[in-house]
């Protein structure tokens, strides 16, 4: 897939339509934005715009650092960062690898982390490229470039206090429980750099043209002009009504929970379930989207994207869903992306 | 002379006060109205002097008072009477890309600044602190910096899961600027420390003026020889011993309205309405959902600062002074939009008019109760006290003694605020889980209600 128009820079006039756009790709989690664009304007009032490029504009031995936050977006709006975290990322990058960074990247263009990079880039006066590694919040760092094999160590958790922590580890699983046990030692919350690789790998591993749909999709939001699902791939509108029987799990139980629309047309229900994220859409008991769609829930009233501790019963909402990324519709793709991965058992074929 | 424990009400608007001996089934026996002069302490006497004068006995008789004033609202919007404020951060590292008043419209954070510092201090999500209260730096902060400030907010990280380091400089804070007030950022909330610190902030701002104008609220009832507890209006509905509301300036700013919102749906006799209220220059719209004002969805802001201050969710249609008829055929579909899209956010069908002007242009099934004039009155005098707590709970914890721990707080806050000991009730208990969080720690909220304590019957 090769993106239709790179936007050239991101600059303060893009920045909120480009927050809103990761947060209609956020599905309902992957943190609120409003803290992470706050340092996006910041950074590029401070710093100038970032200049965005694809894959191609790079040298294919260019070198492209993956990254973001991780850990709890809780933790993130309330210890704040204290902006020294894309230099101390970068100061350990080069002294494992001995190369400078070229260019930076979303690991995960969702939520708060679609945004996180954008304002390390523009701090740090390196380009953004044009892609990401997921297309929605996934658990467990699982990314696409994993998918490809790129491998994801030596990677590099710093706490923007002066903690560097480098990780080198024999497989991904190995990877993956270092990085929780890293993350626990650094109070929840890390800045992370990790599938470090060359513009050459990045070009067929990564997920392209999203930090442009991200745009895009913002843009349709905040100019109410077309339709949102217009600027999704495989976009559709699932039901239009209110909000009926909103249920969490109790904290005992689980962490998820699930809610009905009830569609304005007549008596159609739709069933939405969620965890962090909304996974699973169901209409008349047939599954409508599922996991690694994009399922986003719009207020009526204010276009904005809900995220779950935002919903409320009797709110009038749009239900939109776009298709995944294509990367994850393989087999494995969808044992680590779709419905299985979160415990929702679906028959097979049908996600 | 009336035997029941009627309650006096005067609730001092934007543009209109309306004041009310009111009995408990909601009927006012006395009122009266007039145009406000800007100034709540001119309009509740003003009040309280027609109130005795038509309705000696009807007025004596009152066994709580209650107000619904402005004034915050209007400090902050023009900015006059704040205090400068000295924002203390206590965060495990000096170094933020946030700090104190970041983003804040530059002529209000000029009126409010003293000056801004981060200290080390705060906790971590489960509450145990990984850098002790940084004291020394404390002391020398509030040294160079105290002399230009008149009250100090002081914000830790994750204060709503354990407030010793607020409440630690707060008595550094009071040893160190003897008299002046120190707020804490966890009487606001427990998610978002750049919210709760903005509210914090403007809540201190407006310490010097609360102080002043409870004072002088407090010295008109003594003068009118009314010895009745006093109580003031909170943004959601609920009640707050003035005494104590002094200090809570930014949780009675939206106190008229909220008063309107509950007296509509009170008068209506109607638990969930969409309540209009309708002066000669503008309507607005509002809705009570159980009794109570719905809060504003998405972002809190107060005075162009993201806050954790909920208030209640308005929408104001203006009617322009051009001939009547011209003018009401344009905002006529103006005003349903509105009030379409406050449905599409939820709101009830059954709309509820109050207010001053007896009709709704252009909107259908309009029920309009009697006493609608004064429903503001009707609404604070028979709103109860409230008081809600929050916190992060772990998992762990077995959920009845999450739950009694919380009530437990809310309760001993409800007493503080004013409530009768023997009469409070849980209005509600909210646990949701924290997303992204290895063992999912809970946000537990309880919101306790009760009556007022009242003055003792005469005998």
């Amino acid at each position: 897939m090769n993106p239709s128009k790179v936007p050239g820079r991101i600059g303060l006039r893009e920045v909120a339509a480009f927050a809103r756009g990761c947060a209609v790709l956020g599905c309902g989690g992957g943190g609120g934005v409003t803290l992470a664009e706050r340092l996006a304007r910041d950074a590029v009032a401070r710093f100038g715009p970032v200049r965005v490029v694809d894959f191609d504009d790079l040298a294919p031995d260019a070198f492209v650092m993956p990254c973001g936050m991780l850990g709890s977006p809780l933790i993130f709006e309330e210890r704040l960062p204290t902006g020294d975290e894309p230099a101390e990322l970068l100061a350990a990058v080069q002294a494992a690898h001995g190369r400078r960074v070229d260019a930076l990247m979303p690991f995960q263009l969702a939520g708060a982390n679609g945004l996180v990079p954008l304002a390390w880039a523009a701090t740090v006066g390196l380009p953004l490229v044009d892609a990401d590694g997921t297309g929605r919040p996934m658990p467990n760092m699982a990314t696409v470039m994993g998918l490809s094999g790129v491998p994801p160590t030596p990677a590099f958790v710093v706490d923007g206090e002066g903690q560097r922590i480098t990780i080198r580890a024999a497989t991904r699983d190995r990877f993956v429980t270092t990085a929780f046990g890293v993350l626990a030692g650094v109070g929840g919350l890390g800045a992370f750099a990790f599938e470090l690789m060359d513009a050459s790998v990045g070009r067929r591993a990564a997920i392209r043209g999203t930090v442009s749909r991200a745009l895009a999709i913002g843009r349709a939001v905040l100019t109410r002009r077309g339709a949102v699902e217009a600027a999704l791939p495989g976009g559709r509108v699932l039901a239009r009504g209110r909000i009926r029987h909103l249920r969490h799990d109790t904290p005992d139980r689980g962490k998820g929970g699930s809610l009905l629309v009830e569609d304005t047309d007549g008596h159609r229900l739709l069933r939405v379930e969620f965890q962090d994220e909304f996974l699973l859409a169901l209409d008349g008991g047939r599954v409508v989207a599922a996991t690694p769609d994009t399922i986003v829930l719009f207020d009526a009233e204010t276009r904005r994207p809900l995220l779950i501790d935002e919903l409320r019963e009797d709110r009038f909402v749009t239900v939109v869903a776009g298709d995944g990324p294509a990367a994850w519709r393989t087999p494995e793709g969808l044992a680590l992306a779709g419905p299985a991965a979160f415990g929702l058992d679906l028959p097979d074929g049908v996600a | 002379m009336t035997t029941e424990a009627v309650r006096l009400a005067v609730v001092a608007g934007h543009r209109r006060t309306e004041a009310a001996v009111v009995r408990p089934d909601g009927h006012p026996i006395a009122a009266v109205e007039f145009a406000s002069t800007g100034s709540a302490v001119a309009d509740v006497d003003a009040a309280l002097t027609q109130l005795l004068d038509r309705h000696p006995a009807e007025t004596a008789a009152a066994r709580a008072v209650v107000v619904a004033c402005g004034w915050s609202a209007a400090a902050l919007h023009r900015l006059h009477d704040l205090n400068p404020v000295l924002a203390v951060r206590l965060a495990a590292t000096p170094r933020s890309a946030v700090p104190p008043l970041n983003g804040w419209p530059s002529a209000l954070r000029t009126a409010v600044s003293a000056g801004e510092v981060v200290v080390s201090g705060g906790c971590g999500v489960d509450g145990s602190a990984p850098v002790p209260l940084d004291r020394a730096g404390l002391r020398a902060a509030l040294a160079r910096l105290g002399p230009s400030a008149s009250a100090v907010a002081v914000t830790g990280t994750f204060a709503g899961v354990s407030p010793d380091d607020e409440r630690a400089a707060e008595r550094i804070a009071e040893t160190e600027l003897p008299g002046r007030p120190v707020v804490l950022s966890h009487d606001f909330g427990v998610l978002g420390l750049l919210e709760r610190e903005n509210a914090a902030i403007l809540n201190a701002a407006l310490t010097g003026v609360g102080r002043a104008v409870t004072d002088a609220l407090v010295a008109a009832l003594a003068e009118h020889g009314l010895t009745a507890p006093c109580y003031v209006v909170r943004n959601d509905g609920t009640l707050m011993l003035a005494e104590h509301a002094a200090r809570f300036p930014v949780l009675t700013y939206a106190g008229p309205e909220a008063a309107w919102l509950r007296g509509g749906a009170v008068l209506a006799g109607l638990d969930d309405a969409l309540v209009c209220r309708a002066e000669h220059t503008e309507v607005t719209i509002g809705v009570a959902h159980a009794g109570r004002p719905r809060v504003a969805p998405g972002r809190r802001m107060l005075a162009g600062v993201p806050t954790t201050v909920g208030l209640p969710h308005l929408a104001t249609v203006r009617r322009t002074a051009r001939g009547a008829d011209a003018v009401r055929a344009g905002s006529r579909s103006h005003l349903s939009r509105t009030i379409e899209r406050m449905r599409d956010g939820g709101a009830p069908e059954q709309v509820v008019l109050v207010g001053a002007a007896g009709e709704l242009p252009g909107v259908a099934e309009v029920l309009r109760p009697r006493q609608a004039r004064f429903a503001a009155a009707v609404g604070a005098a028979l709103a109860p006290v409230g008081a809600t707590a929050e916190t992060i709970l772990p998992r762990s914890m077995p959920a009845d003694r999450r739950r009694d721990l919380l009530v437990e707080r809310a309760v001993e806050l409800a007493v503080r605020h004013g409530a009768d000991l023997g009469a409070i009730y849980v209005a509600e208990l909210t646990e949701l889980p924290l997303p992204y969080l290895p063992d999912s720690p809970v946000h537990a909220r309880a919101r306790v209600e009760g009556p007022p304590q009242l003055r003792a019957r005469p005998s």
